[in-house]
């Protein structure tokens, strides 16, 4: 009957250890593949420009290029657009790339404005610095609203990475306690079993 | 057997000395010859990386290619109005031609014995090809002085002189105006905001070598502006006048409003005086637009 009892007891010792010690690894999978970040270096220029307001009179001509042939503009748009997009960003502007087509278009791209315009000359690319955005009815400048929001995803990047740290702690010492636990008990009871 | 690959190697090596010729004769005839031959010089330059808008008509041209050979071909240069004797030997040859070519074109230089990193920043760029050309000239004027408060006149003074020269001086605000259909009035103050350009026009700007901007406020105005006289020397003190690009200035500034610091940039558009600005105040109704005018002083 003792025998038994025992038996018992290591089975279920042996049953905590192994399920502590999954639950350990488990939140341990979890605590290294959550993100680092609520938001990232990217997300106030992809804001911003979702909200930029588009009309000619609040673009500011920044810039522009010529290009010789059809084959080195469709170069130019792939590798200069992202050269001169470095100084924006090193500014915290967003901007617009405007070229020539017949029919005026403009579309959002993840952090750029890209403009079919008439007016703009052919086989030219016009960068353009965009003022104001629009949140709830507020214009806001573009400039102002990305440094805001760099400083509150600062913010809540450092609160959020605090309280991933408290969690991690709170949850990894007990665990971790039951486990060493377990295993010390299991260790003992396996050695006064054997003997 | 051996004879049998003996002949078949034989084949094979006849077979591709005979490819080898078929494909030599067609690649020196082939159209692609033709074409370059009939390309223009001006055709394979349009076609080049060198291809650039040289006369700023936002088109690629003959005109633009005209500049390139000025700048690339000797006999070109010579019969040019940029032909002018660069060394002072008395007569126009190619070492003038030479003179003209590095000190007037930044590519040119680059790949002359003569580039060097001059700022100690690690790489060759603009901003080395600027210190070759004028430093020299500039530590030997009366415009030379110790910007970086290094105490010693260096290139790095020099750097700050180029940037921030263009807009040294005194400014004053003028041409005040406020689009409305409502009347706002300043907080804590009883000032209204379509008055506020008579306060404006009573301040003066100074903006220093390196770019700051120090603002003076008659103490008639401290008085009436009250607790919205400190938000506005906290802005006029924070202010710093960039070049943003060929075609924008902008006036960078942080103010504290209700303890979170904002920046704001004015934009500037160049006039003949000075400069002109506009500012939405998109937080109020109809989003009135305020616009003055910073003339520079003469």
């Amino acid at each position: 009957m003792v025998a038994q009892n025992d038996d018992n007891t290591l089975i279920l010792l042996w049953i905590k250890s192994v399920l502590y010690s999954l639950v350990l690894i488990l939140m341990s999978t979890l605590i290294i593949l959550a993100p680092k970040n609520v938001f990232d270096i990217e997300t106030p220029y992809l804001l911003a420009t979702s909200m930029a307001l588009t009309g000619d009179e609040n673009l500011l001509l920044y810039d522009y290029m010529v290009y010789s042939t059809e084959e080195r503009f469709e170069k130019g748009l792939v590798d200069d657009v992202e050269l001169v997009k470095v100084d924006f960003i090193e500014r915290n502007e967003i901007f617009a790339v405007k070229v020539y087509g017949e029919n005026e278009k403009i579309e959002i791209n993840d952090d750029y404005i890209f403009i079919i315009s008439p007016n703009t000359p052919e086989l030219n690319i016009e960068y353009y610095l965009v003022k104001n955005l629009e949140v709830d009815g507020i214009n806001l400048p573009c400039r102002t609203f990305v440094m805001l929001f760099k400083d509150i995803s600062k913010l809540i990047n450092n609160i959020y990475i605090a309280l991933l740290f408290v969690f991690s702690i709170s949850v990894f010492l007990p665990i971790s306690f039951k486990v060493i636990q377990s295993i010390t008990k299991l260790v003992k009871k396996q050695k006064d079993f054997v003997r | 057997m051996a004879k049998k690959l003996s002949l078949f190697g034989l084949f094979f090596s006849l077979f591709l000395l005979a490819g080898c010729d078929f494909y030599t004769r067609n690649t020196t005839v082939a159209p692609t010859t033709q074409t370059t031959e009939a390309q223009s010089e001006f055709e394979i330059w349009r076609d080049s990386d060198d291809a650039r808008d040289l006369n700023g008509d936002r088109k690629i041209n003959e005109a633009d290619f005209e500049i390139y050979q000025i700048k690339n071909n000797y006999d070109v240069w010579k019969n040019s109005v940029e032909a002018l004797d660069q060394n002072g030997d008395s007569k126009i040859d190619e070492s003038d031609f030479d003179f003209y070519r590095i000190h007037n074109f930044f590519d040119v230089w680059k790949t002359s014995d003569e580039a060097e990193d001059l700022n100690g920043d690690t790489i060759i760029d603009t901003k080395d090809f600027e210190i070759y050309g004028n430093y020299d000239l500039w530590k030997s004027s009366t415009e030379a002085m110790d910007l970086n408060g290094d105490s010693s006149i260096n290139v790095f003074d020099f750097e700050i002189y180029n940037e921030f020269i263009e807009f040294v001086g005194d400014y004053h605000i003028a041409n005040y105006s406020f689009v409305s259909s409502e009347t706002y009035v300043i907080n804590s103050t009883d000032i209204k905001v379509s008055d506020f350009g008579l306060y404006l026009s009573q301040m003066s700007l100074s903006v220093n070598n390196n770019g700051e901007v120090t603002a003076t406020i008659p103490e008639s105005i401290r008085t009436t502006l009250g607790d919205f006289y400190a938000v506005l020397l906290e802005g006029a003190n924070n202010m710093t006048i960039t070049r943003i690009s060929p075609y924008i200035v902008g006036i960078d500034t942080t103010v504290t409003i209700d303890t979170v610091l904002v920046n704001f940039t004015l934009y500037l558009n160049e006039t003949e005086g000075g400069y002109s600005t506009t500012y939405i105040l998109g937080d109020l109704d109809g989003k009135p637009v305020i616009s003055f005018s910073i003339i520079k002083d003469e």
